[in-house]
């Protein structure tokens, strides 16, 4: 059981059209859907006897591959950027980052403004991205293992999120496995994004320890993309950090 | 007679019919009832002075006929000349009228002067009835209001009123407390003994348009015409006025009210809040913005400007002069940027600071530059740096603007205009925008120079049909680790 944010129940200030945000789904699903489906439909299927799958060399190549990283091989730092749109195969990786960034990103998208938002949204990408390199570059397995997912960014974006709007209320749906229950359950943010971060502590203490069991999900990544998320105060409308540094309401 | 008379005029005219028909006393019943609910009612007092008792009372009524009509010959001759035919009749207030101010003053009266003497000379020859000087009293009667003996207060103030009617300070104070105790005829007649007697305070005069207002009596409209001709009016006084106006439905004379006090006093933060508070309720956003601003722009700190304070951050967009000029609020966006090409520079080299390279640093720098002035050009144009020099041509000052000549008409609310904030002109930030785009590609280039070189040479392999050495390698070590 697993309580999914699907949006908030305060107004948002500005009522600026989401652009930036629903352009990064669009983005994010488009990738997903040629890497994962067509490139790999086109190898499966009019190239049975292909050595090599055009999905998984796409993710190789466009994921960030901390050994990649670290000796200047491949697309080098451009890989931190494009692993931000690149997911895996099972669509619950891009359907949950997704929700998540459409629960939380138009509100920070409102603070900043679309372009400062989009480098926000960037920037605290690359901090996931160079956090997960420099952690698991030092691994001596996880080093080739390429990084993707939208996850670090927006866990930035969750960070900026509990700075901001700590008081929000947000809407989630209770998932049974993959089943959501259609009750919308209203969670201060505050309380969620701290009981999201907890999540993330002990799984990077184990990481970074190099005891980890293997996870698949790169923690580091979040709790890094999650801190990066201060960075929002270089980000947002002035008038907003006028508010914010005056103590009045968001 | 129509039922859409006011009360205190069909109260009149019953009395004309009354008196009409041969009965003086029905007469006095309803004009005593008339000036009690209207008590500028003056063709009342005139008609009263024709079924008063005594000379005295004559007197009374010529009086407050007199006082409403300060220039009307007729009235101060026919005073003069019942005060010639009963040189010894001193004025008294009709019983059916008198106040229990007058009442009180009347058994003074008696109490001074007993019976011996009824027409006794009128204030002059009255006999303190407290032993203590006027500013004693009054501090006397302050420390009783702080032990909350309002009873005994009220007496000293109308004590003092008593021997000078027109002390400002004990009116205001017995104002305050007959309004508290819900007696407004007696506040009424407190502050009508006042302002006949000399009071020139505009705050007594509106205090009387409140409570004129408050039992729909009188003529308070004049009396707040009267208060914005005083050239002694304070700003404060004024918006008390325009709140009045504002709360019976005057809304011109409201702004204009506001306006003649915000000319009195251009730094009275409470007219310009109130400004801005009825132009946002009239749905005039722009001008409310203004001067919920100018508000603000004279401190913060007091109620006044914290209140605007309050209201304008509730709005959006709502941005301070001094955030939009200050350096600081650019520079910081700057920062983002400059933190974001660093750490591409950083993982193009490796994520290895140390091994960024001059271009790398160069790239860092220009990135910097271009930043700057994307910031400048979009969201920073009035910048103390640059604004000044580089102002938009158009700005009429303030102080150019053509002034309204002293004593004229109030002038229609009109839209206020503040300084304008000094802008870099349109062209220039188009062309500071050009310039910033084009430094942060340049910065681009310089802080991904391996990675684009990389790119580039990977692109042609993959266009080749082949796949790069580089996942083959990856490919290579995955299977050793994890199996084929």
């Amino acid at each position: 059981m697993y309580p999914l944010p699907v949006g908030d129940t305060t107004r948002v200030r500005y009522r600026s059209f989401p652009l930036v945000t629903v352009l990064l789904i669009v983005i994010n699903v488009l990738v997903w859907f040629y890497v994962n489906v067509i490139l790999n439909w086109r190898t499966t299927l009019l190239w049975p006897g292909e050595p090599y799958n055009d999905g998984i060399v796409a993710r190789l190549l466009f994921g960030t591959v901390p050994y990649a990283v670290q000796t200047q091989q491949g697309i080098g730092a451009l890989s931190a950027i494009t692993a931000t749109f690149m997911h895996a195969p099972g669509i619950l990786h891009v359907f949950g980052n997704m929700v998540f960034l459409w629960a939380f990103g138009r509100r920070i998208e409102d603070a900043c403004g679309p372009v400062r938002f989009l480098l926000f949204y960037l920037l605290t990408g690359l901090i996931a991205s160079a956090a997960s390199v420099f952690i698991r570059g030092g691994s001596a397995v996880d080093r080739f293992v390429p990084g993707i997912g939208a996850s670090g960014a927006i866990a930035g974006v969750m960070g900026a999120f509990l700075v901001l709007f700590p008081g929000t209320i947000i809407t989630t749906v209770i998932l049974i496995g993959i089943i959501p229950i259609p009750i919308r359950i209203p969670i201060p943010a505050l309380i969620y994004l701290v009981w999201w971060l907890a999540q993330q502590i002990v799984p990077t203490l184990q990481i970074v320890q190099g005891s980890d069991p293997g996870y698949t999900t790169d923690f580091v990544a979040h709790l890094a993309g999650f801190f990066g998320g201060l960075l929002i105060f270089l980000f947002v409308r002035k008038d907003l950090l006028y508010r914010y540094l005056s103590g009045a309401k968001l | 007679m129509s039922d859409s008379l006011p009360p205190a005029e069909r109260l009149y005219h019953a009395g004309i019919d009354a008196f009409k028909h041969g009965d003086p006393r029905r007469a006095r019943a309803a004009w005593t009832q008339a000036v009690r609910l209207d008590p500028r009612h003056v063709q009342a007092w005139l008609s009263l002075v024709t079924v008063a008792a005594d000379p005295g009372e004559q007197l009374y009524c010529l009086h407050r006929a007199g006082v409403l009509l300060p220039g009307d010959q007729r009235v101060r001759e026919a005073y003069r000349e019942i005060k010639g035919r009963f040189p010894q009749a001193r004025e008294h207030p009709l019983p059916e009228v008198a106040s229990p101010v007058e009442k009180s003053r009347a058994a003074a009266d008696s109490r001074a002067a007993p019976a011996a003497d009824p027409f006794a000379p009128a204030l002059p020859a009255r006999k303190p009835i407290r032993s203590l000087d006027t500013s004693e009293a009054l501090r006397q009667a302050a420390r009783l209001r702080k032990q909350n003996d309002e009873e005994a207060a009220l007496h000293i103030y109308l004590d003092i009123l008593r021997e000078d009617p027109a002390q400002q300070e004990a009116t205001a104070e017995a104002v305050q407390i007959l309004s508290r105790r819900k007696q407004p005829i007696e506040a009424i007649e407190v502050l009508e003994g006042s302002l006949i007697a000399g009071n020139r305070d505009p705050g007594a005069l509106i205090s009387l348009a409140e409570l004129q207002l408050h039992i729909r009596s009188g003529n308070p409209w004049g009396l707040l015409e009267d208060l914005r001709a005083m050239p002694d009016a304070k700003a404060a006084q004024l918006l008390r006025a325009a709140n009045l106006y504002w709360k019976y439905g005057q809304d011109g004379a409201a702004f204009a009210t506001l306006h003649e006090a915000e000319q009195r006093d251009p730094r009275h933060q409470p007219t310009l809040l109130r400004l801005a508070e009825l132009y946002r309720e009239t749905g005039q956003e722009d001008r409310a913005r203004t001067y919920f601003q100018r508000t603000v722009d004279l401190g913060a700190r007091s109620d006044a400007g914290k209140t605007a304070q309050d209201i304008l951050l509730e709005e959006a967009p709502y941005i301070p002069r001094f955030v939009q000029t200050h350096l600081a609020y650019a520079l910081r966006e700057v920062l983002g940027v400059a933190i974001l090409f660093v750490l591409l520079a950083a993982l193009d080299a490796g994520l290895n600071f140390a091994r960024i390279d001059t271009a790398g640093w160069i790239g860092v720098g220009v990135s910097v530059l271009g930043g700057y002035l994307a910031v400048t050009a979009t969201s920073s144009p009035a910048q103390g740096i640059f604004a000044p020099l580089l102002r938009e041509p158009a700005n009429a000052r303030r102080e150019d603007r053509p002034r309204r000549a002293h004593g004229s008409a109030p002038p229609a609310p009109s839209a206020p205009e503040e300084e304008p904030l000094p802008m870099l002109p349109t062209p220039v930030r188009v062309l500071m925008g050009a310039v910033g785009g084009l430094l942060l590609i340049l910065a681009t280039v310089l802080v991904l120079q391996h990675s684009l070189a990389s790119t580039q040479a990977i692109l042609g392999t993959v266009n080749q049909g082949r796949v790069p050495d580089m996942v083959l390698d990856l490919m290579d070590q995955l299977s050793r680790i994890f199996g084929p």
